[in-house]
């Protein structure tokens, strides 16, 4: 099955490639090789643009067996090398924003089922239905006009601070410094999607048997809540985290412009930026991977929690 | 009246939305990328309740160009993926077998490639003018109504009312058409009002990258403009993105009301 979505998304790629104005190659040399016929003939030659449409297509689910992804003369090294180069950053901020969305999610959704129809959910619904509603870039902006440049607490932007090299525990300071900004950016829009999903599960769990049971022997509410009731609550709150894989990393792209982090997401503005279509399929294709691959893994993580569940 | 408080409150903020778009030529006959005034007045200042920018641009002129904008984009984009995601989920769950198979597959191909990173490249492509981005937006936004559409057909293809249809010999087209589909429109319009706040949502971050129409003032590509100067004059971006979030913020209570109000039986708790 995740063979078969990968290869739908090579050729669902290279159908694109070949949307663009101009053919391939023109797409493929991206700004430096627009102007010169030479190297457009090189790379015409190179990736058969002479020949019938089903062989580019061969040669084109090749090169990415290969991990051939072309070369970026911008950057003057090769696709691939850039990306996996820009991938743990970006691991980074999306794992602490996942973390972060996930933990206040749990904890608000939570709460806001114990206390469904008082102050409590009344309160956490409206914060949930304003982060619903808040552009994530402009999120972005507000924290650093706040926390940046107002109260002058957080660094605005970048991964650790260029003036001094920091090594050894101050390197990992300096980089969790700049990470609390982007990473709550992040992780705000996920926080209320996943509050009101737990609160909505968390009160129709709330209401079957063994919770009952588990109050008539006399358990106090907050762990028959947060042991009891979330077990039960936790796997559509897991699928819902698999199937955001690929906003997430869409997120990145405006998180990490707004913040310079220097992850696939900046990579991918810079490439806009640049018009360098090759280095922008390739950071699609790659992405789409990692989401297969990331899918798998929620499943098998799915069956962990969920005993119901037999892994095929 | 006072249980459908969200629909009121919602429907009432789309209305002055709406208004401000519907007027916008009226109020500003001026091209908003025109010069108004000095640059980066504060708002209050010259008679201009919202200021200028950093090119002297009025403002308020922005937010009514880019209420228009912001609503033409949400509402095409999201009608066109309503039909895709129509035209996909009522065909997959009416027929079953290998039909459904395959436009599932190809609905979970385009649900694994991340929406926002497709947009993007669409737009570089395309090119970016209105009609790539309404697009660009609908191509990416389709796949969750199909899945809505195909669960309401899966299920309401085995009711009576459907098997009477099929014994008097109904076409399959007028059995979709007029039979199952207005049964399982009331879940589509919900949806359809919250994509028309992710939609509004995804031009903005489009435009804030710089993949606007450049003919066409939108919200996101103030923020945008706005970015570099935030130091000295904060409110440029301010203000629109205070638009964005109030329209979204309308849309999702518009749907939330809706949903109450079109599902009384599972009413919120």
């Amino acid at each position: 099955m995740a063979v078969l979505i990968v290869l739908g998304i090579a050729v669902f790629n290279f159908i694109l490639l070949h949307l663009a104005p101009g053919d391939a190659a023109d797409a493929l040399a991206g700004e430096a090789g627009a102007g010169d016929p030479a190297y457009l003939a090189i790379l015409r030659a190179r990736f058969g643009l002479d020949q019938p449409l089903h062989v580019q297509l061969w040669h084109f689910l090749l090169r990415l067996v290969t991990f051939d992804l072309g070369f970026s003369s911008r950057y003057g090294q090769s696709v691939a090398s850039l990306i996996l180069e820009r991938l743990p950053a970006t691991l980074l901020l999306m794992g602490t924003s996942m973390t972060l969305a996930v933990a206040g999610g749990i904890v608000f959704g939570v709460t806001a089922a114990r206390h469904a129809g008082r102050l409590a959910d009344r309160a956490i619904s409206l914060v949930v239905l304003l982060l619903y509603g808040t552009p994530m870039f402009w999120s972005g902006l507000m924290l650093i006009l706040l926390f940046a440049v107002r109260l002058d607490w957080l660094p605005a932007g970048g991964m650790y601070d260029m003036r001094v090299k920091a090594t050894g525990m101050a390197h990992v300071a300096d980089i969790a410094q700049h990470l609390i900004l982007p990473a709550a950016t992040q992780a705000c829009f996920f926080l209320a999607v996943y509050t009101r999903l737990l609160r909505a599960s968390m009160l129709e769990v709330l209401g079957l048997d063994h919770i009952r049971f588990a109050r008539a022997k006399g358990m106090g509410e907050r762990r028959i809540a947060f042991v009891h009731a979330l077990r039960n609550a936790l796997p559509p709150l897991v699928t819902m985290v698999g199937m955001n894989l690929g906003t997430f990393l869409g997120g990145a792209v405006l998180g990490e412009t707004v913040f310079s982090w220097p992850g696939i997401g900046r990579l991918m503005f810079d490439a806009v930026f640049q018009r360098d279509l090759n280095l922008l399929l390739s950071i699609l294709v790659l992405s789409s991977v990692f989401v297969v691959l990331a899918n798998l893994v929620v499943d098998i993580l799915y069956a962990v929690i969920n005993p119901a569940v037999e892994l095929r | 009246m006072i249980r459908h408080g969200s629909l009121w409150v919602g429907g009432a903020i789309l209305l002055a939305v709406a208004g401000m778009a519907a007027l916008a030529g009226v109020i500003f006959p001026d091209d908003p990328f025109a010069m108004a005034d000095a640059p980066l007045l504060w708002p209050g200042t010259a008679g201009l309740p919202f200021g200028t920018d950093s090119l002297g641009r009025d403002i308020m002129a922005g937010l009514f160009y880019g209420a228009r904008a912001s609503l033409l984009i949400g509402i095409a984009s999201t009608a066109a993926a309503v039909g895709i995601g129509i035209l996909v989920g009522a065909v997959a769950g009416y027929y079953r077998g290998l039909v459904d198979d395959a436009l599932m597959r190809l609905t979970e191909l385009f649900q694994t490639i991340p929406p926002f990173m497709l947009a993007i490249v669409l737009l570089v492509v395309l090119g970016t003018r209105l009609t790539t981005i309404v697009t660009a937006i609908a191509l990416v936004s389709w796949p969750a109504v199909a899945r809505l559409v195909r669960g309401e057909f899966l299920a309401l293809r085995e009711r009576e009312f459907v098997q009477s249809c099929r014994v008097i010999g109904m076409s399959d087209a007028r059995i979709i058409l007029q039979q199952i589909l207005p049964n399982a429109l009331a879940p589509v319009i919900v949806t359809a009002t919250v994509l028309v706040a992710t939609a509004i949502l995804m031009e903005a971050g489009l435009s804030f990258l710089g993949l606007s129409d450049p003919n066409v003032m939108t919200w996101g590509a103030m923020i945008n403009m706005g970015k570099d100067q935030m130091r000295q004059a904060w409110y440029i971006v301010v203000i629109p993105g205070c638009a964005l979030l109030v329209t979204a913020l309308g849309l999702n209570l518009f749907g939330e009301g809706l949903n109450d109000a079109l599902n009384p039986r599972l009413r919120r708790q």
